[in-house]
């Protein structure tokens, strides 16, 4: 085990987290724009990598392990909301813009929501101290 | 919560680096719980009370005293 990256723990679960964070948005943006192909394939690979490695590392250190857990239960309040909270959302969405004609909040941007949310919430706790 | 820790740490010319080795966890741990980020567990306020040879209230200060 490298010693150094070891004692780094904290920082290296942060910028896991900045990582993830903005592969999210650009799978996010290229849910509203579609962008070129190799941008959303790079993003997934850098979410679901950034995942595995908060993941793996979550237990090296309490801090890293708060983080986690922070972020952790803030992305599953947002699964929740967002499952039970999305037609209500969808309804006032049409109501406010005067549209009906599709769903602008499909069920499967739901796990997009939450894995934000997720690496949001750690970010906000490592710079602000809660969530 | 209030602590020393960025006190009693710079009496002792420690970095934050050295501190964490001290306390076997990150720096970035050290740092959260200086800046009043992050509390510590128990048993890690316990290793912190045993490295500056104070207790534990000495040490952090939860307001309500």
């Amino acid at each position: 085990m490298n010693f150094l990256l070891d004692k780094d723990a904290g920082s290296a679960f942060v910028r896991t987290a900045y990582i993830g964070f903005f592969a999210a948005l650009v799978l996010i943006w290229n849910e509203i724009r579609p962008l070129p192909d190799a941008f959303p394939f790079a993003a997934s690979a850098f979410v679901l990598g950034t995942l595995v490695i908060a993941f793996w590392r979550r237990k090296r250190d309490e801090y890293t392990f708060a983080l986690w857990t922070a972020g952790a239960s803030m992305g599953f309040g947002a699964f929740v909301l967002f499952y039970f909270g999305g037609a209500f959302i969808e309804g006032v969405y049409d109501g406010a813009t005067g549209r009906e004609r599709q769903m602008d909040f499909e069920a499967q941007g739901m796990e997009l929501v939450a894995i934000t949310t997720f690496y949001l919430a750690i970010i906000w706790k490592h710079l602000r101290g809660g969530t | 919560m209030n602590n020393r820790l960025k006190v009693l740490r710079a009496e002792r010319n420690w970095s934050q680096a050295e501190l964490a080795v001290h306390l076997d966890v990150s720096r970035q741990a050290v740092n959260a719980i200086e800046t009043g980020k992050h509390d510590p567990s128990l048993p890690l306020a316990f290793r912190i009370s045993r490295l500056f040879d104070m207790p534990i209230e000495e040490i952090f200060d939860d307001g309500q005293s």
